[in-house]
């Protein structure tokens, strides 16, 4: 099992950029979800790595093992690296043991691993449908046992659950996650749907017009993410306008009281922002600024908390999920509005008041420049 | 699945349909050997010499049932075995003219002189002989000894028996261009019989008077056919009064439907006349197996009197061996105008066409 | 994302043995054009200046047209109502309307002038070959639209849409692809017909070319008029390949079918209905009419009829099989790569179907005896000669049936391991095989009743119905003739039949 690099790989259509500047490291056995918008890359990111598509910059690697370069290719049967497409794509003229099969050399071996992965996914009883007499969630199932029966090293999903509803969705989303970590095998998940991601990757790369914009842990990318771009991508945020103010509090990280430099694994310094929610502790993320200087924040609405104390606030409207609410308020005196996460069985109505405070330090980024940082 | 498998039998069957076919068609024929001679006990006409492998390929355009019973009498008769090619007489010659030298025929068997012609021309045949040609009139035969002429067709009219009284039927070709027979008359502008007619009246009554002759007959707007049966069976139908056609079509048509049924009947313009001059269909050796004796054999076969008396009676053709009598009902082959011309002068035949050309019935 | 079509370059060993494919199916043009350089060029001009022979190429481009459109329309209406009418005997109904493409041209002439005997003329020929045509436009057309869904035209109308106007403005984009292939093949085979235009003695560049042959024996000038037709199927074929858009691969959805009144629907029936009977009963008709008008009834030589039908079908079957090898690279080149390279070859691979029977035969008699004498007069030659004249029709379609595999397919099974080429064998060629089918089976037939190069070509000795056909029918002898006449139509609506059954099962597979 060796570690999958991308290195440097750019990749163009004709006059599109598909792909600019994109490196990445994907350790062996570990499930890494490729998050980003429709059209961002990330297809063509998976079919470059599986060597259906050749690149024009860059390199990929397998360990020591170089798979792609401009003009040079390992073509993908001789790579071991699956593929499980958007839509299942099962051989129509195949029998589902046929399809799950097909990788793998005739022999009594290969009727034993084809139920054995069968069974794996739940579906023993069903060898020898045809694709056609298979439900949307079964097929996908069946390409997932397909792709896994030549035990590849690597396995590319490429939005496996897209076409499915969203309970059997999670179910198989999980159920897919642990038998590729009983089967140990390094997983790139492609997905639009950020839960996903959070829920089974071990390392989440966002991804955007071609680039990776950001790469961490699904923690560090929800808490501490690279511009307000991916915070909204991957979770609902509240942005406000506001303005730092640093020097009042000790750096907890550094120490400094003063002023303090951005380090290799900070993302920035702790300081604290005015803004619609008063004055509140903030972290500015992956830049310094300056005291006064005008800024973005960024707030997710499970920081903010109805309490005794804090910004007088009226509800204006709620938005009802089952498990909690999305509040929305009008902060005393503030044009903007913010919305808030409240844990059920709590449910406020409208018009009703309370005092809001933010539990967790604010994310600041810079004021746009005029062109998106990405 | 099924229909890969049906597919596939179906190929099999064919491969297996095929291989039989083949193998009956293209079976070698037996004896590929030398010979001891033969001399038939038969006609006189015929002899097999020593030398020859009893096999020839015949290239014929004319019909099968008109031309296998009397080749099988031929192969009874001196164990020469004849593959023959059938198909329309132009694209047979074509055929030949595109083979060159490399044709697998060594006879051809032409429905027209023009055909043979344009053989001869192409310096494709071989010079026949004395004992072939010497049994035909020369009249009915190429001026070099190329080709020889087999049996004879007499151009006639037919015409509507409901419609058209027989007094009133033209006495002399020029009165089939008067206004009265216009637009109902059929003429075949492309067939070589029809060309040739057109020709004998270029020789008979000169350049001028076929020049208005052919004009006429496009102002009475004649209409056109491929073929002279198509003539007749528009005669037949009374789509037309008066068809230019060979005497034997009607013949021919009259012994499947019956002659008094049908409303088409026959009328010789008399002799003298250019409309009822003689056409021949002729045979001819292909240079290229000259030295084949059972060519020689074959085409001597064809002018020998059982043949001609064949012909006869299959036919309704004239023989154009002396001493073979004519079908019966039709006027004896003297009597019919000769034009000094030879039939398949093909710079004669040219400048028809190109009379015909100019005045558009051919293309 | 899928991309379907490739900007980048197709492999070297498919462009070469697309190559291949083409060259050897442009040898009629190359013997065309040796033989039309014979001529100095004043005589050339001379030639493609004379009035006539400007009166044969309009009397030929008007002919070709008019009969692709009306192909075109009548087969793409026929479709619709067969796909979207509740008939109650449907998948008959679709089997007969193809039958038509049973029948030679020459024979549902005979036929009408037998009924009809002062049929002559633009008109006459211009409905007939419509007739016998349509099919091609039919049978495609017919398919595609069971593959299309009918949930598009029903939002349409719920926006407010007429019926017509819904399919035209929603359904029509999906089946244009096969109505305008289609009808481009109709217009080759409208271009190089000879048999029906003649016996209706309308004159097109065939009947000159015929002319050209057999009264003046000038092939040079034959020649000269080939190239005109040649010239004449280059604009059109370049102009379908532009006219014809892409192949849209979407989720079937069984259409659901109009219940009618029954004014409308025995209207329906009429027009489905028409082409069969113009096509098929009545030349049939004026066939029977004619045997029992013959007042010697000719026995059977059933050995014979055998043998002619063994022969056939043999010779068909081969056909079919060569075509399709031929047009495979082709198929695939032009299925999965675009770029003008491909589309010239393409385009190439179409022309020789507008060349007549004849033109092709001498070709393959010129070509045959300068490279492989041994091989001249042998099936071999024969085989290829069809191949050559109707690989045209497997083109299309078994272009279209490799577009409408999905590449994702093919991704799948080189991620599995299957090198390149099993790939293919083993995914695309399966799933592409109804589509391969319907081209081997469009060849078959049309070698069924193919006559002009199978009399030039065939060994000696050897005969087809087609042969048995026209030699019994020069003679006059027309109560010979109707037997074979009628067991060519039997034979070759066999397959005319699983075309309608074929294009059902491939696209309930898929």
């Amino acid at each position: 099992m060796t570690t999958l690099g991308v290195h440097n790989v750019g990749l163009t259509y004709g006059s599109r950029t598909a792909l600019k500047d994109v490196s990445l490291e994907i350790p062996s056995g570990s499930l890494v979800a490729i998050l980003g918008p429709s059209g961002c890359g990330k297809t063509s990111l998976l079919m470059a790595i599986a060597g259906l598509l050749g690149i024009d910059e860059g390199v990929i690697t397998a360990g020591n093992r170089e798979l792609s370069r401009s003009g040079k290719r390992v073509p993908p049967e001789q790579r071991g690296i699956g593929w499980v497409p958007q839509e299942a794509s099962l051989f129509p003229h195949l029998s589902v043991r046929d399809n799950i099969g097909f990788g793998l050399r005739k022999g009594r071996r290969r009727n034993e691993r084809v139920e054995e992965l069968a069974a794996l996914v739940g579906l023993g009883g069903f060898l020898d449908r045809s694709p056609g007499q298979l439900s949307g969630g079964q097929a996908q199932r069946v390409a997932l046992a397909r792709a896994l029966a030549p035990s590849p090293d690597v396995l590319l999903l490429d939005e496996p659950y897209g076409a499915l509803d969203s309970v059997l969705r999670h179910t198989l989303a999980r159920d897919v996650a642990r038998i590729l970590r009983e089967e140990e095998t390094t997983a790139v998940l492609v997905t639009h749907d950020r839960e996903e991601a959070l829920d089974l990757a071990d390392v989440v790369v966002v991804m955007d017009g071609g680039r990776i914009v950001q790469v961490g842990t699904p923690v560090e990318v929800y808490e501490s993410p690279a511009t307000p771009w991916v915070a909204s991508f991957v979770g609902d945020t509240v942005e406000l306008a506001g303005v730092w103010r640093h020097g009042t509090l000790q750096c907890e990280q550094c120490g400094a009281a003063d002023f303090c430099e951005p380090g290799d694994n900070r993302p920035g310094c702790s300081g604290h922002v005015v803004c619609a929610l008063g004055e509140v502790a903030a972290t500015a993320q992956g830049y310094q600024p300056v005291d006064g200087e005008d800024v973005r924040v960024v707030v997710r609405p499970e920081w903010l908390a109805p309490g005794s104390s804090g910004i007088p606030a009226t509800v204006r409207g709620v938005s009802y999920a089952g498990h909690d609410a999305l509040v929305e308020f009008d902060m005393e005196g503030q044009k903007e509005r913010v919305r808030a996460r409240i844990a059920a069985p709590f449910l406020p109505s409208v018009g009703q008041a309370f005092q809001l405070t933010l539990r967790h330090p604010a994310l600041v980024f810079p004021l746009p420049s005029g062109v998106e940082l990405a | 699945m099924s229909f890969r498998a049906r597919s596939k039998t179906t190929i099999v069957l064919a491969g297996l349909v095929l291989t039989v076919s083949g193998c009956v068609a293209e079976a070698e024929p037996a004896g590929v050997s030398e010979t001891e001679p033969e001399v038939s006990a038969e006609s006189e006409d015929i002899a097999v010499v020593a030398g020859s492998d009893d096999y020839v390929i015949l290239y014929s355009g004319r019909a099968e049932s008109l031309v296998q019973p009397i080749i099988d009498v031929f192969t009874e008769q001196t164990g020469i075995e004849v593959d023959i090619r059938y198909a329309g007489t132009s694209e047979l010659a074509a055929q030949v003219l595109e083979e060159g030298e490399q044709s697998p025929a060594a006879v051809f068997l032409s429905q027209d002189a023009g055909a043979l012609g344009a053989l001869s021309d192409a310096g494709l045949l071989a010079e026949l002989p004395e004992s072939i040609t010497s049994r035909v009139d020369p009249e009915y035969s190429s001026r070099d000894n190329s080709w020889v002429g087999v049996t004879g067709r007499a151009r006639v009219i037919a015409y509507d028996s409901e419609t058209v009284a027989l007094e009133d039927l033209p006495t002399d070709v020029d009165d089939i261009v008067s206004p009265k027979w216009s637009g109902k008359i059929g003429v075949a502008p492309a067939n070589a019989s029809f060309q040739s007619f057109v020709t004998a009246y270029r020789v008979i009554r000169g350049e001028s008077a076929a020049d208005q002759w052919v004009s006429g007959l496009v102002m009475s707007d004649p209409q056109k056919y491929d073929k002279n049966s198509a003539i007749l069976e528009a005669v037949d139908a009374g789509e037309v009064s008066l068809g230019l056609i060979n005497h034997y079509y009607w013949y021919r048509m009259a012994s499947e439907r019956g002659g008094d049924q049908m409303r088409a009947q026959l009328y010789f313009l008399p002799a003298g006349d250019p409309a009822a001059i003689v056409n021949v269909t002729g045979a001819a050796i292909l240079q290229a197996q000259s030295s084949d004796l059972d060519a020689s054999s074959l085409v001597e076969f064809l002018v020998s009197d059982q043949a001609q008396e064949y012909f006869v009676t299959t036919t309704f053709e004239y023989p154009l061996v002396p001493g073979i009598g004519a079908p019966e009902g039709l006027p004896e082959l003297a009597e019919l105008a000769v034009g000094d011309f030879d039939l398949s002068d093909l710079r004669s035949i040219a400048t028809t066409q190109e009379l015909l050309r100019t005045y558009g019935l051919i293309f | 994302m899928t991309i379907t079509r490739a900007a980048r370059a197709a492999p070297r060993w498919l462009v070469g043995l697309s190559l291949l494919s083409v060259s050897l199916v442009s040898i009629p043009l190359v013997y065309v054009v040796w033989r039309a350089v014979d001529v100095p060029l004043s005589q050339f001009t001379t030639v493609l200046m004379r009035p006539r022979v400007q009166e044969l190429t309009v009397n030929t481009l008007g002919l070709s047209l008019a009969v692709a459109l009306s192909a075109l329309v009548l087969g793409v209406v026929i479709a619709a109502l067969l796909s979207r009418v509740r008939f109650r005997a449907a998948a008959s109904l679709l089997l007969i309307s193809a039958l038509p493409l049973a029948v030679p041209s020459y024979l549902a002439s005979y036929g009408w002038l037998v009924a009809i005997p002062g049929l002559n003329g633009f008109v006459p020929s211009w409905l007939l070959l419509t007739a016998v045509t349509v099919p091609y436009v039919t049978l495609p057309v017919a398919a595609a639209l069971r593959g299309t869904s009918a949930e598009g035209e029903a939002v349409a109308r719920t926006l407010g849409l007429g019926p017509l106007r819904a399919f035209v403005d929603v359904t029509w984009p999906q089946v244009r692809p096969a109505a305008v292939a289609g009808a481009l093949l109709v217009f080759l085979y409208t271009l190089s017909d000879f048999g029906l235009v003649a016996m209706l003695r309308f004159e097109t560049l065939t009947w000159g070319i015929q002319q050209s042959f057999a009264a003046s024996f000038d092939r040079s000038q034959a020649a000269i008029l080939a190239l005109l037709l040649v010239v004449i199927a280059l604009v059109v074929v370049a102009a379908e390949r532009s006219a014809r858009g892409q192949v849209v691969t979407s989720r079937a959805k069984l259409a659901t079918r109009e219940p009618v009144g029954v004014v409308t629907r025995t209207l329906a029936l009429l027009i489905v209905l028409a082409p069969p009977l113009v096509g098929v009963v009545a030349p049939l008709a004026g066939l029977g009419a004619r045997l029992l008008e013959a007042q010697t009834l000719r026995e059977i030589d059933f050995s014979r009829l055998g043998l002619a039908t063994g022969a056939t079908i043999a010779v068909s079957a081969l056909a079919a099989l060569v075509a399709l090898v031929i047009a495979l690279p082709l198929a695939a080149l032009a299925a999965r790569y675009s770029g003008r390279g491909v589309g010239s070859l393409e385009t190439l691979g179409y022309l020789p179907h507008a060349l007549p029977g004849i033109v092709v035969g001498l070709s393959l008699v010129f070509f045959s005896l300068a490279v492989l004498p041994p091989l001249y007069q042998t099936t071999a030659v024969l085989v290829f000669a069809y191949a050559v004249l109707f690989m045209p029709k497997a083109l299309g379609t078994a272009r279209s049936s490799i577009e409408g595999v999905s590449p994702d397919l093919v991704n799948v099974a080189r991620t599995l391991g299957a090198r390149p080429f099993s790939a293919w064998a083993r995914v695309t060629l399966p799933l592409a095989l109804p589509g391969l089918g319907i081209g081997a089976l469009l060849v078959a037939i049309a070698t069924m009743k193919e006559l002009p190069a199978t009399l030039l070509l065939r060994p000696t000795g050897v005969n087809t119905l087609a042969t048995e056909l026209w030699s019994r029918t020069s003679a006059g002898e027309f109560a010979g003739a109707a037997p074979y006449a009628a067991i060519l139509v039997l034979v070759a609506a066999i397959p005319a039949m699983i075309l309608s059954g074929v294009r059902r099962t491939a696209k309930e597979e898929l």
